[in-house]
This record gives structure tokens, C-alpha cells and sequence, in this order.
């Protein structure tokens, strides 16, 4: 007890309200008692619940404080490179603490590196989650959550999402409930980073594993914005409007209120500037051109599965975006917690887009193929979702989380194409008007149960699931295809479609684990899933009157998936290592049955032994290896099995297989994570492999004569159809490195990471096998500034290079390279004047001569803030300044390769007024608050 | 002999009993004792305890202890009324600092002991009058 000194005052205790707010005040003195210790981390722990953190660090003269901290017991840490740590425990008590001054000395061994110092200690390792505290990282006061993290350690933020220990981070929760289901973007873009306490990431278990403790390997990267205790009693949100003369405008906001248990919000925007900040549902995969040109090759996805793989991120073009949605959370009573929402978006997109491909022809000279398209999509979605948990007692739990989606959207898509050979001579030219409405809904939900007996460690928990969905498409296609051969005439197409989907899921998992000696649980699990699915295409030729049925491209097909996996499973635990393994055996039939044009089957059965392994070593109390190892199987989709052709690009037609298998993959997947409480730094490596054995790929053949495809439909030479087929070889590893380190003597926070991709593509390209591989090079190195709200900077330079190899392209050189440097920059200055920029530099090279580019895109704003909190702000911003944006894709696929430029918006000016709300009552009972992560 | 040893018998009880009455009747109260008998119970009875709460809790009741010898000292003991007021503040200053190192469940759930262990002392004290 010597090492703590007490200021428990129980004598000078005065009567307090529990709800009020305390600031404590205290002084870091050198050992002379006089001399103010500069930029000393202190940290101040809630003893009562240790979650609860806060950090600072000394002014010039050594003095710290804590402002609207709950009056209690805390334990205060302070360090500094080169002088001893300390740690005392004090009582707060309201309205204010005032502590005599710590003396702290120096080391008596002097450190080489002693100029590295004032560091924070924001990073902690908590068996799988890392916790890093938001008072680490300084961000202006107008920043979002996302612009927070943005700053940490092993995470990065770019146009496709966030990563986060080199994971796509796939869920963000807010003290630890769900915020808009699982869409990132919206908890990541409208929570403001001043109420952000923390910011945990770990990997999500499974409601049942969860529950049992039993890691079934099916995780979900999860971000936990963990709120600061005095920021969840009130109301807070922004509003914002803008507009400028040439009809553009940006409106939209967010309102939460929180109180107790109870916690809405509402979040909305309509713009015509590209903004988006929710992530939309495509359940057609229809939403962009693009997706629907783009056959039905495999893929590795899979991953997650349910609905949520229809997320998708911003769509290709410009944008007019109207979307609003409402967030509901509280506690019905001790027993009933529930969370729903509901999301409404409707977009309107105009992508244009020029198409540079080369097709691999073996045997012959590859084959280049150029595209102009514009389409317009307009897309709207509805999407609601509960989650219902009713603690029946303390051993008995109900959950219940229905979800339904609901989509309708219309396409327009114009292209004209033209193919022709090495030499330059044109084989074909096309013109392609392509006109589609679809909607479709899907609805899902699960309902499970789980009891806690007696006996520690002994659970059971069953589960139910049921899935619906439906589809309907009406298309119109008009087509002129130019051949430049003699014998091939002109063709035209004018042909209209229906097609019908419509699937449905039961599926059902028991779960029971039981201790058999002290550390070491058994579990037995038992799934079964019954899945069906019909589609129907029918399609009928428009140049006969009355329109006739075209057989060709008509097909009504089915097709049942059935699985039974039982498993078996063991969880040991020792003081340092924890270890699961278990192994599953699964058998499943799949039955696809084509009822039109002829009637046809194909039945097959599955017999699978998938093992699954996991450990985690704890090194010490901040390093940490976790090695993982999975396997699982993946049902081909209907599209992939249904063989009904599909000519909307006459050109490049698609047709499905009905014969596929399911594919097997194995994953592993290994991290190593340590922090130095001390430097603040914090390290991780990720290595992963994943294979798949009967990999869904395509098949392309390039035919050099007219050919019959199923008997019936007729491609003209020069022509292309692909067809998924299995192929095993599929490789994907990845090795990852990050360091992160706070550079205290430029109030800096380092971020490096470095990683190397290979991916292999087993392809088929007239028959002949093609693998395609892919190794990628990329190296980042991040600053971003810790100085204060007022100058608030990120500096970040990115560069990925790419080799591609193809087996039938071995002599061709396909290396390019990607660089890009980006400041961001935040300053607060005289009278409340802000001055925003936001520079990024792009560099691509290595490309097609037309796409060989570099340009500078530059946003600058200046802006007031006034009213008496400086809630409101009024601000000049233009847009591309440099009037140089531009947006360039590549895609490199086992039969050709593609590069992409798609318009982009342009320079604009505009001026727009925001209001800020914050209104914080105090603090509310954090144990009615906080559930924390991988708890439910 | 018989007789003598039945009277040694019966004179040892009777005085046995007298002592064991007297005592009780005439022991000095003990803040120390009732003050670690409470501690303890709150040690042992409370779940999840972390060390530093720990730590403190034993800092309360050796500073609670104090005060009550203290208070006794100082207070007048011909005034009832001026010593029940300062015991009282004195219980009430450790109750609120229990309440600041323990969670709200925690001192809830010792909020319960101390009712039921009143309970049942009470009870006795009833069966013992009885």
C-alpha cells in the first residue's frame, strides 16, 4: 500500500449529487518540488470500472485536469520518458478536487532515446480487442468519428471503407449496441469525435459463441465507438445547408438524443455533389452497369454471407442522393433490450464511362475492345431491421433479429463498342441501348434461444433462421451490331425480358458445450439448412408482331441445397495460451432442375470434413499472437448454375452451369500484436492465406466462326461467351505490417504500414488453362498531427505496386504503379476563422497510353464560426480547384484486362451554413450503457 | 463423594452462566471489532472485487474505525443525542464512500447483506427474549 499515497478526505466529505460532474486538478513537479514536469502522460482509471479512461498530458508548468468526470475513487498513472512512473489513487469529489502536487523523479538510468518523450498511452491489448483511447489523438472540433480513427494505429480509411488490422471492417457499434444495423459509414460519419471516449476493435462472434464462449471462427470485424460517460445524457447533432448558382446543393444533418437506456437518432441528406455517407443495398445486382456487364465470373467472396454481402459502397459516376433514417435503442424494463432502424435512400446516378480491355486469345493475337457507355440508374431502397433481446433470467435469453430490405430500381444504359485486333483492324462495332426496371425484397430473421445450467461452462442454445427473397426484372434491349467481315451480316436485336427470382432458407443450429475439467469445454453443434431457389428468364424477340417467345434465351430452372454439418469441438484455456479446435463433417445434395426449354437434372452430393482451429498466446499483458485456421464451403448462386444465355452485350454474352460444385475454402490466418504502454507505440503483423479448391472462375471462349452456344442462340465470330466453371488453384496471401508511434517532440503521430499481396486465378480461355497472378507491393507512412483542436493535419503517401502475370501473356509486361500523397488540413485561427484544405496528389503509371495519368485534386474552404457556443459556422468552399479530378480503374481477370475512366465531379464553389447541437445534461448509470465488445 | 461431585457440577454451571451473562451485559463495545466483522463481510461476500478497489475499501474502514474512536472520545457522553448525530455522519461519510468505490450492483447487492444480516440478528435478539 506504500506505493499509493490516498486522498480519501472521508472527514471532509460533503454531501454530493451522484449526477453531478467533478474536475480535478493537480501538478507534476520535478524532484526539486519546483520545476513544472512538461508533457508527462497522465492517465486517470475509474477504479470502480476500469473501461472507463481518460487521458492528458502536463502544461508547461506540470499542472493537468480532468473536466466532467463522475465523482468517485480514481487511480491516476503518470510517466515520462526518463523519470520514474507513478500512481496514486484519489477520491474526486464535486464540483471541484484540487491535489497537492506529485513529485516525480528522475531515472536514475538515463535513456539514449531521451529525446523521444511525452508520449501517450492510448493503445491497450485486452485478450482479442484492442482498445485505443480517442484523448491520444487531437482532432479538430468539427471531426466525425471516421476522422478520428483515421488517425490510429492499424487502421485505414479510404474510398472502399475502413480497415482495420488489415480487415475490412464489416460492423461499427456504439457503446457496444448496433447503430443503423450493420452499415459502418453511418455511426462512423455522423458520431462526432468529441463524445468518443474509445475506439475498441475486435473480432464479433456469433450470437450462440458469444453466449457459450466457444469461438466458432465466424467473426466479424467490429469498431466499438465507446461514448465518454458525461457525453450520453443529451442531445447532440449538426445541420447543414448549401448551395451555389449553378443549382448545386448539399443539406442534411444528424440529431441524437440520448437519455438513460433510451438513445434515437435521425439522420438525413439530399444532395447532387456525390455525397454519400451510408452504404447501399443492391440485393438485384443491378444498382450499377457495370455490375450487370459484368458476367457472372466468381470470385472469392463469400466471406460473410446473409444479407449483408448486398452492401456495397459509392457508386462510379455523379450523384443526386436523398437519404434519411431513424435509429431506436433503449432497455423495455430490466429484461427487454431492443435496437431497430429504418433507412430510406434514393439516388440518382449518371455514370459515364470509357472501357480500354484487352482479351487474351491464345493461339491467336489478343483481341482489344473500346466502350463508351453513359447509364443512368435511378435506385431506391428501404431497409428496417430489430434486434430484440428479452434476459428471460439470468440463465434463460431470447433474441430475436428480423431484417428487411426492399429495392426498386431503374436503368438506363447507352454504350457504343468496337473489337479489333493487334494490327488495328475492326472486327465489329456495336451500339447497345439497354433499358431495365427491377425491384425485389428480401426478409430475413432469426430467432434464438440460450440457457445457462447451473454448472458453469454448460449451455445450450438453438437457433432458427428463415430467409425470403424475391426479384423481378422487365428489360429492353436494342441492339446493331456491325461485323466487319463479309460472310457475317449486320445484326439487330430488339428483344424484351422478364425474369423472376425467388429464394428461401430455413436453417437451424443447435449448440451445447459442457466442461469437462477444470479450463477445458467440449462442445457439440449441429446445423442444418434447406435452401431453395427458382429462376425464371423468359425472353421474347421484339422484330416479330406480335412478340414471339425466344427460346433461346428463355429458361425456367430451380434448385435445392441441402446441408446437415454436425461438429465436434474442444476449448482449452491456460493461464497464457487459449486453444480451440473443432471439426465438422458436412453433407450436402445440390439439385438444379431446368423445367424449359427441356427438361433436365443434375443431382450431386457432398461429403466434407471442414476443421477448424484457433489460438491465442498471450506473450505478456501487451503482446499477443492469435493464429486461426477455417474451413467452409460456398453454394454456387443461381445466376452461376442457371444456363440461360445473356446477350445485353451481344458482344461479350454470359451463360450459367448447371453441373458447378460448390467450392471449399481453407483459410489461416495469423497476427501478432504488441503495444509499448511506455513509447505508446503499437505493432502488428497479419499474414493470411486462403485457397479454394473448385473455385468458381470463368471459362471465356473467343469464337473465330459463328458458332451455336446451347443448339440454339447463334455468336458471331469475334464473339465471346464465358461460362463459370470450378477450377482449384485459387491463392490469396497477404502479409501486413504496421507500426505506429506518437513523435511527441512534433506533436506527431507516426503511422507506417508496409504489405505484400499475391493472388493467383486459375481461368480458362478457349479451353486453354490461364492463371493469372497478381503481386502487389504497398508501402504507406501516415503523420498526423496531436497538437490541438485549432491546427489539426494528416499527411499521408501511398504507393502500390502491381506485377501482373498471365500464363498465355508471360511476355507481356504488365506492371504499373499507383502513388498518391495527401494532406489534410484543419486551422482554427483569428476569431473563430477556419481554413480547411484537402490536396491530394495521384499517380498512375504503367497504364495504356490514354490512361497513363497524374493529377491534383485540391478542396479549400474557409469559414466563421459565431453565436455564443460557436454553434454556428458559415463556410466558402470550392471544390477542385485545380480542375483536374479525374477517377481511373484497373482490373485484371484471368481472361482479359481492363482499365476504366469514369467522369468525375468537377470544379464548383459553394456556400453553406452549419448549426451544431450539444446539449449534455451530466451523467447517466453506466451499466445500463455500456455492454462492451463480443457482448450481447 | 457423589453428592459433592453433583454440588461441584452444579455450582460450576451457575457460575458459568452468571459470568457468561455478566459479560455480555457488561463488554465494552469495540468499534475495531464491529468495524472488521462489516469489512470482512463485504470482502468476502462481494463478487468481482479488482484490487485497487480493494485497497481502498480497507483504507475506508481503517479511516471509519478511527473516526468512531474518535468520535466517541470526543463527543459528551452524558449527551445521547450529540453522540447518536455524530456516529451517524460518521456512518453516513463511509456509506457514500462505498458508494464511490463500489458499482451500483456491488453496493446494492451489500446493501442486501446488511438488511439481511440485521434481519437475522434481530431475529435472534427476538428469539432470545422469547
Amino acid at each position: 500500500m506504500n506505493k499509493y499515497i490516498f486522498y480519501l478526505g472521508i472527514a471532509l466529505s460533503i454531501n454530493v449529487n451522484a449526477q453531478d460532474l467533478a474536475q480535478l486538478k493537480g501538478k507534476l513537479l520535478e524532484d526539486d518540488g519546483k520545476t513544472g514536469l512538461v508533457g508527462a502522460n497522465v492517465q486517470l482509471i475509474l477504479v470502480k470500472d476500469t473501461t472507463v479512461q481518460k487521458l492528458t498530458s502536463t502544461m508547461a508548468d506540470g499542472s493537468f485536469e480532468f473536466k466532467g468526470i463522475i465523482p468517485s475513487f480514481y487511480k491516476i498513472k503518470y510517466s515520462s520518458l526518463g523519470y520514474t512512473d507513478g500512481q496514486k489513487l484519489v477520491r474526486v469529489k464535486a464540483p471541484e478536487t484540487i491535489l497537492e502536487p506529485f513529485i516525480i523523479a528522475e531515472e536514475a538510468e538515463i535513456l539514449s532515446e531521451i529525446e523521444v518523450k511525452g508520449k501517450s498511452l492510448s493503445v491497450e491489448n485486452k485478450g482479442d480487442t484492442t482498445a485505443i483511447l480517442a484523448s491520444g489523438f487531437k482532432v479538430n472540433q468539427d471531426a466525425n468519428a471516421e476522422d478520428l480513427i483515421a488517425k490510429m494505429p492499424g487502421i485505414i480509411v479510404n474510398g472502399s471503407g475502413v480497415q482495420a488490422q488489415g480487415e475490412q471492417v464489416q460492423k461499427v457499434l456504439v457503446d457496444g449496441r448496433e447503430f443503423f444495423a450493420n452499415d459502418p459509414n453511418i455511426a462512423l460519419k455522423n458520431i462526432p469525435a468529441e463524445i468518443v471516449e474509445k475506439i475498441e476493435v475486435f473480432d464479433q462472434q456469433s450470437e450462440q459463441a458469444q453466449f457459450s464462449g466457444f469461438d466458432d471462427g465466424n467473426t466479424t470485424k467490429t469498431i466499438n465507438i465507446v461514448t465518454k460517460l458525461e457525453n450520453r445524457n443529451g442531445q447532440f447533432g449538426r445541420l447543414y445547408a448549401g448551395a451555389n448558382l449553378d443549382n448545386q446543393y448539399s443539406t442534411g444533418g444528424n440529431i441524437n438524443h440520448f437519455e438513460d437506456a433510451l438513445r434515437l437518432s435521425l439522420v438525413g441528406m439530399s444532395n447532387n455533389i456525390n455525397k454519400q455517407n451510408f452504404t447501399s443495398d443492391d440485393l438485384l445486382g443491378v444498382a450499377s452497369a457495370s455490375s450487370r456487364r459484368g458476367g457472372r465470373g466468381g470470385g472469392p467472396g463469400g466471406m460473410g454471407g446473409g444479407s449483408e454481402s448486398f452492401l456495397t459502397n459509392q457508386a462510379n459516376g455523379i450523384s443526386e442522393t436523398h437519404a434519411y433514417g431513424l435509429n431506436y435503442s433503449d432497455e423495455w424494463g430490466e429484461k427487454v433490450r431492443i435496437t431497430g432502424s429504418y433507412f430510406f435512400n434514393l439516388k440518382d446516378n449518371i455514370n459515364n464511362q470509357l472501357v480500354n480491355r484487352e482479351n487474351f486469345v491464345p493461339e491467336l493475337s489478343n483481341q482489344f475492345y473500346n466502350e463508351i457507355s453513359e447509364s443512368i440508374n435511378t435506385n431506391q431502397n428501404h431497409r428496417a431491421n430489430m434486434r430484440l433481446i428479452y434476459s428471460i433470467n439470468s440463465n434463460n435469453t431470447l433474441m430475436f433479429m428480423p431484417n428487411i430490405s426492399w429495392q426498386k430500381t431503374q436503368l438506363n444504359d447507352l454504350l457504343l463498342g468496337s473489337t479489333s485486333t493487334l494490327e488495328g483492324a475492326t472486327l465489329n462495332n456495336i451500339a447497345n441501348d439497354y433499358n431495365s426496371i427491377a425491384n425485389g425484397y428480401s426478409l430475413s430473421g432469426n430467432l434464438i434461444y440460450m440457457h445457462r445450467f447451473e454448472q458453469r461452462g454448460r449451455t445450450i442454445s438453438l437457433r432458427l433462421g428463415a430467409n425470403s427473397n424475391e426479384g423481378y426484372t422487365d428489360d429492353y434491349l436494342d441492339n446493331l451490331t456491325i461485323y466487319s467481315s463479309q460472310t457475317a451480316p449486320n445484326d439487330t436485336i430488339l428483344q424484351f425480358g422478364d425474369s423472376y427470382t425467388n429464394g428461401s432458407s430455413y436453417s437451424a443450429n443447435l449448440n451445447y458445450t459442457e466442461p469437462i475439467a477444470d479450463r477445458v469445454q467440449l462442445q457439440f453443434d449441429y446445423r442444418a439448412e434447406v435452401s431453395d431457389d427458382d429462376a425464371d428468364r423468359k425472353t421474347f424477340d421484339d422484330t416479330e408482331i406480335p412478340a414471339a417467345l425466344d427460346t433461346a434465351l428463355t429458361n425456367v430452372f430451380d434448385s435445392r441445397y441441402i446441408t446437415n454439418a454436425p461438429s465436434l469441438g474442444l476449448f482449452a484455456r491456460g493461464d497464457k495460451m487459449f486453444l480451440r479446435a473443432a471439426v465438422m463433417y458436412q453433407w450436402a445434395t445440390l439439385d438444379s432442375r431446368q423445367q424449359f426449354p427441356q427438361e433436365a437434372g443434375v443431382n450431386r452430393n457432398f461429403n466434407q470434413v471442414l476443421p477448424m482451429a484457433m489460438m491465442r498466446y498471450r506473450f505478456s499483458r501487451d503482446a499477443n499472437l492469435r493464429v486461426f485456421y477455417r474451413s467452409f464451403t460456398q453454394k454456387p448462386t443461381i445466376n452461376q448454375l442457371q444456363n440461360v444465355v445473356d446477350n445485353s452485350n451481344p458482344l461479350y454474352i454470359s451463360i450459367g452451369n448447371p453441373a458447378l460444385d460448390q467450392s471449399t475454402s481453407h483459410m489461416v490466418n495469423a497476427r501478432y500484436s504488441r503495444v509499448n504502454a511506455k513509447q505508446a507505440s503499437s505493432f502488428f503483423v497479419l499474414a493470411s492465406l486462403t485457397s479454394i479448391n473448385a473455385y468458381v472462375t470463368n471459362s471465356s471462349l473467343v469464337v473465330n466462326q459463328d458458332s451455336l452456344i446451347n443448339g440454339e442462340y447463334l455468336l458471331r465470330a469475334g464473339g465471346q461467351i464465358s461460362t463459370p466453371v470450378n477450377l482449384s488453384g485459387f491463392l490469396n496471401t497477404r502479409l501486413l505490417f504496421n507500426y505506429g508511434v506518437p513523435l511527441s517532440f512534433i506533436k506527431t503521430n507516426l503511422n507506417i504500414n508496409a504489405g505484400a499481396t499475391y493472388i493467383k486465378i486459375p481461368g480458362l480461355v478457349n479451353n486453354i488453362s490461364n492463371i493469372s497472378r497478381n503481386i502487389a507491393y504497398n508501402g504507406s507512412i501516415g503523420l498526423s498531427s496531436n497538437i490541438s483542436e485549432k491546427i489539426d493535419y494528416t499527411l499521408l503517401y501511398d504507393i502500390t505496386y502491381n506485377d501482373v502475370i498471365n500464363d498465355l501473356e508471360s511476355n507481356l509486361s504488365e506492371d504499373y504503379t499507383y502513388q498518391s500523397l495527401g494532406l489534410k488540413l484543419n486551422w482554427s485561427f483569428w476569431n473563430d476563422f477556419i481554413f480547411r484544405s484537402q490536396l491530394s496528389y495521384q499517380q498512375y503509371n504503367g497504364f495504356s497510353e490514354n490512361f497513363n495519368e497524374e493529377f491534383t485534386l485540391w478542396n479549400m474552404s474557409l469559414a466563421k464560426k459565431f453565436l455564443k457556443e460557436k454553434q454556428a459556422e458559415i463556410e466558402f468552399r470550392v471544390y477542385d480547384l485545380l480542375n483536374q479530378n479525374t477517377a481511373i480503374a484497373r482490373v485484371n481477370k484471368e481472361s482479359y484486362i481492363e482499365e476504366t475512366r469514369t467522369n468525375v465531379l468537377q470544379q464548383y464553389f459553394m456556400l453553406s451554413f452549419t448549426y451544431t447541437i450539444s446539449n449534455f445534461k451530466g451523467v447517466v448509470d453506466r451499466s445500463n450503457q455500456d455492454r462492451g465488445p463480443g457482448r450481447w | 463423594m457423589k453428592r459433592f461431585i453433583y454440588t461441584i457440577m452444579l455450582i460450576t454451571a451457575i457460575a458459568t452462566s452468571c459470568y457468561s451473562q455478566g459479560g455480555a451485559a457488561g463488554r465494552q463495545f469495540d468499534p475495531e471489532r464491529v468495524v472488521n466483522a462489516e469489512k470482512r463481510l463485504l470482502m468476502d461476500s462481494i463478487s468481482g472485487l479488482n484490487e485497487d478497489q480493494k485497497l481502498v475499501i480497507e483504507v475506508i474502514y481503517q479511516d471509519y474505525a478511527a473516526a468512531l474512536i474518535k468520535g466517541r472520545e470526543t463527543a459528551d457522553p452524558n449527551d445521547r443525542e450529540q453522540m447518536r448525530d455524530t456516529m451517524l455522519k460518521i456512518r453516513n461519510e463511509k456509506s457514500d464512500a462505498l458508494k464511490d468505490i463500489l458499482t451500483e450492483d456491488q453496493y446494492k447487492s451489500f446493501e442486501e447483506l446488511l438488511a439481511r444480516r440485521r434481519d437475522r440478528m434481530r431475529q435472534r435478539r427476538q428469539g432470545q427474549n422469547e
